[in-house]
């Protein structure tokens, strides 16, 4: 045995994500059945999954130290997370949206009447990109792929700022797994679907359909679009949870700042009197009144004030916040809706 | 109350509520078709869009 003779730049690995049909089964690679494609995301940093193991480090009784004996370790009832964040493109985000909206087709929404969703060992032949399967893909091209299946994004985040990268829009994502990590020595990962350079930029916006919760014409900054549709993972078999369920609440929150000025200055009062019950007005981000598919774009067709707030900068901004509300518990009147 | 349009159209975009619950698009399309609508509430921001309906009090009967 002699040490390694080559190491390897951060940037020279992967996080890939494909869509995964059944339950327990990682998605195979490249010409395998079902051939979904594996999809590079464009990160800015590969991180570190959570493993979470569960483990037992106090020494028991009868010494004073730590004893091999000791040690527990359990790796069944954890839930892995995966946090990652980078510049959205096209294939990833359609894959992204549709597995945190549980909807397939663009614009990706979910209906004020919501349910829950379950997935388990019965869930086979999914079509609806409901579970991911993820790689943290190795530089070292030799059984060195982290491969986790049954993955879901629990979050997902969008930020732009006019003053950074020209407006690039941002993404970053939360997934959990509550299976046993499928392989963390895989064979090299095929990447069927190289980042592009498809981009977004907020300042494909139209200024009248730049709208927050009825305030059109806005001049922005920045924004943020926060969505979560968190999991709960029960039961527990030999291959982890047998059960996680899309249960908590479906949410999609947005922070903005924007100038000042005439179309904006009665944000303060309108946040001050807002009417119990009621919607404050949509917020819109888009090209057109519609998002539509190729580019990126959201709709909260109705919305309250959550915030607003003086900014100082080189100008008087303002900060604002909004929380999109559904149509009533029985309407399926979409409560959020975005488009890439 | 009853109000109606004063006079440019409300964009259907700006979402705004003239009763509790979410947004209802039948509204803003009824008051842009020049009807008048019964409604709970005018919104700060739709003042200059709509003003209220006043009803005309009755005349009194000659006797």
């Amino acid at each position: 045995m002699a040490i390694a003779t080559q190491a390897f730049s951060p940037k020279q690995f992967s996080f890939l994500i494909a869509e995964q049909d059944d339950w327990g089964t990682l998605n195979p690679n490249s010409g395998g059945s079902p051939d979904n494609p594996y999809i590079a995301l464009d990160v800015d940093s590969i991180g570190t999954p959570s493993l979470n193991v569960n483990q037992g480090l106090e020494h028991r009784s009868g010494s004073r130290v730590l004893q091999a004996t000791d040690f527990f370790q359990d790796i069944k009832g954890s839930v892995k997370e995966f946090s990652v964040s980078g510049t959205a493109t096209t294939e990833g985000l359609d894959l992204l949206l549709s597995n945190i909206t549980g909807s397939a087709s663009v614009p990706y929404s979910v209906a004020s009447n919501a349910g829950t969703s379950t997935l388990t060992s019965a869930t086979v032949n999914q079509t609806d990109q409901q579970l991911l399967s993820v790689i943290y893909k190795s530089a070292y091209g030799t059984n060195a792929d982290l491969a986790f299946k049954d993955v879901l994004c629990t979050a997902l985040s969008f930020n732009g700022d006019a003053n950074t990268e020209g407006g690039r829009i941002k993404f970053s994502a939360t997934f959990k797994t509550g299976s046993l990590a499928s392989d963390l020595t895989g064979s090299t990962t095929t990447i069927d679907t190289a980042i592009t350079a498809n981009n977004y930029y907020m300042s494909n916006w139209d200024a009248d359909d730049r709208i927050i919760a009825g305030h059109a014409d806005v001049i922005l900054s920045s924004f943020s679009l926060n969505i979560t549709n968190d999991v709960e993972f029960v039961g527990l078999t030999a291959t982890g949870f047998e059960s996680v369920t899309r249960a908590g609440e479906i949410s999609a929150t947005a922070e903005f700042t924007c100038v000042y000025d005439s179309n904006t200055s009665a944000m303060f009062e309108n946040f001050n009197d807002q009417v119990t019950g009621a919607s404050e007005g949509a917020t819109l981000m888009a090209t057109d009144t519609t998002p539509s598919n190729g580019e990126f774009e959201f709709k909260f067709a109705s919305s309250v004030l959550t915030d607003v707030s003086f900014s100082d900068a080189g100008l008087m901004m303002l900060n604002a916040s909004v929380k999109a509300v559904g149509a009533g518990i029985g309407s399926s009147t979409a409560l959020f809706e975005v488009s890439c | 109350m009853k109000i109606k349009l004063i006079k440019e159209p409300i964009r259907d975009a700006l979402g705004i509520c003239f009763n509790k619950g979410a947004y209802d698009p039948e509204v803003v399309k009824q008051l842009n078709d020049g009807e008048e609508v019964e409604v709970e509430r005018i919104p700060k921001k739709a003042e200059k869009y709509v003003k209220e309906v006043k009803l005309k009090p009755k005349k009194k009967d000659k006797k």
